[in-house]
């Protein structure tokens, strides 16, 4: 008996494993792509407000925020209905947000005011609107949620700052056009991503200085072409993805020597990330081409590529 | 005060339209990229040293055309290619890989065309801007000036809003022409990727 049960739990294991859902905001057609990653295609697309760009869920998988940057709103998505059921006090164009490792509160940057709203989801309340560099663009938050990191288009700087003293307690240099920046899971480095200067800076959170910067080649690709934007660590923190834009690659690096130990070609203009829960697969955003890309983690390669609305911008996994 | 709400207009015109740093007469906000690469779409078998010239096989000849022209729908296009993938045999890698070659190099062509013509577009929409500048100065003196003769300030304020008319005309029009580089990579990309698949 238990030998069957065994059995069948192997048959029907491979299944389970796969059953997850994946949201692609398309950007220019203002929706949502549901996308089923057993069957691997878009199932359903939602309407949503304008210009959606960055997008989560909440740790329990129940709802799915997403930032309506021309609406000044993030819209909060029942998981399990797909209706828009209220939304979160974001202040203006939120582009892209946070959520604290614990799964609150929401750190959100607002491209137009210079400002990180922080916002506690269960009671859609503002907890704290944080001043930071000029057009902040990329965020992150430390494991620990006492330092925010937020890259800034015009001063090409990542700022650091003190939550707990709202105050800036670091401005570290990088190259032109800083995008994203990435905690790494043990809180002990960040990466902020290059779009023009084509390089990843890693940066050491507590001396606040650049230890490493990563720079791309591909043959046959000219250097303008390496713009780097989204960047994932594996669970074990061993394996950094790199999206590189219009190069149509992902750069897959070992986190210990900082080395590009594979490239692989996704769809075009790739721009952001996001795993399954169990690791298996990367999704990538590909904003050209119009879908996503479904890389095998453990095998490096790229499985599939499941077409999603205009303009894919963000993708998050339901962690159900 | 409909005056000013022009010389405001004419303001707004020109600043939208001041250019990049990068190359001053280019007009689209995409960053200007003058040739594609074959490596941003294709990670495949090199090309390079590949025998043979696809003009003298007329079926290779008519799927090159079929694939570099951009009025064919990419779902045709896409099930020419499968289709030839079966017919072609032992040939078909050899073959399929002359087609990728001679449709990335038409494609880029064509594209680069589109490019220069972006270019010259740039170039003379910047003149344009300078001379509503330039006339709207004029039209402001003239205002200013209670001398000024009536007949004359109202033809100036004829020649400026049509002036601007065109601008803003020709700008709209560009949103739609600085995406046709986009569309043709677009096009090259999907056809690398079924070849691709269909080598497989």
């Amino acid at each position: 008996m238990k030998w069957a049960a065994f059995g069948l739990w192997l048959a029907v294991a491979p299944v389970t494993a796969l059953a997850y859902t994946a949201y692609v905001t398309n950007e220019r057609d203002n929706t949502i792509s549901v996308v089923d990653l057993d069957q691997m295609k878009t199932v359903k697309t939602l309407p949503v407000g304008q210009r959606p760009r960055g997008i989560t869920m909440t740790k329990d998988g129940s709802q799915i925020l997403v930032c309506a940057s021309d609406d000044d709103t993030i819209q909060i998505i029942d998981a399990a209905t797909l209706r828009i059921v209220g939304d979160l006090p974001s202040g203006p164009d939120p582009e892209t947000f946070a959520l604290h490792v614990s799964g609150n509160p929401l750190y959100v940057s607002n491209e137009d005011d210079n400002m990180i709203t922080v916002i506690d989801i269960p009671t859609r309340k503002v907890l704290a609107q944080v001043p930071t560099g000029v057009e902040p663009e990329g965020m992150a938050v430390s494991p620990d949620g006492q330092t925010i990191v937020n890259t800034s288009e015009t001063t090409n700087m990542a700022h650091f700052l003190d939550y707990r003293t709202r105050k800036l307690a670091a401005a570290v240099l990088v190259d032109a056009r800083p995008r994203v920046a990435v905690f790494k899971h043990d809180g002990s480095e960040v990466w902020v991503s290059s779009e023009l200067g084509g390089t990843v800076s890693v940066i050491d959170p507590v001396k606040h200085v650049v230890t490493h910067k990563i720079a791309f080649q591909v043959q046959g690709l000219r250097a303008e072409a390496i713009q780097p934007v989204g960047i994932r660590f594996t669970a074990d923190d061993s394996t950094a993805f790199v999206a590189l834009g219009p190069a149509n690659r992902i750069a897959v690096i070992d986190t210990d020597t900082y080395k590009v130990k594979k490239l692989l070609l996704v769809g075009q203009r790739v721009w952001q990330m996001a795993f399954t829960p169990d690791q298996k697969y990367l999704l990538t955003t590909n904003g050209l081409s119009n879908d996503i890309s479904v890389i095998d983690v453990a095998n490096l390669d790229v499985v599939k590529s499941i077409q999603v609305g205009r303009l894919p911008w963000g993708v998050v996994v339901s962690p159900k | 005060m409909k005056r000013q709400v022009l010389l405001f207009q004419a303001g707004v015109l020109l600043a939208a339209a001041a250019p990049g740093p990068r190359d001053p007469d280019w007009p689209c906000q995409q960053i200007k990229i003058t040739h594609l690469s074959l490596a941003a779409v294709w990670s495949g078998p090199a090309l390079d040293g590949l025998h043979g010239d696809w003009r003298e096989d007329p079926q290779l000849s008519d799927l090159v055309q079929d694939l570099a022209q951009r009025r064919v729908p990419l779902d045709q296009a896409q099930a020419k290619i499968r289709a030839f993938a079966v017919q072609a045999g032992d040939q078909k890698a050899t073959k399929l890989l002359l087609a990728l070659s001679a449709v990335f190099d038409l494609l880029d062509s064509e594209r680069s065309s589109v490019i220069d013509g972006l270019d010259r577009f740039g170039a003379r929409q910047k003149e344009l801007a300078a001379t509503l500048r330039e006339d709207t100065e004029k039209l402001r003196v003239m205002q200013a000036d209670p001398a000024s003769d009536a007949g004359e300030v109202n033809q100036m304020v004829q020649r400026v809003t049509w002036e601007a008319q065109v601008f803003q005309d020709r700008r709209q029009a560009l949103s739609y022409s600085c995406e046709v580089p986009s569309k043709i990579e677009q096009r090259v990309f999907a056809i690398a990727r079924s070849i691709q698949e269909a080598l497989e």
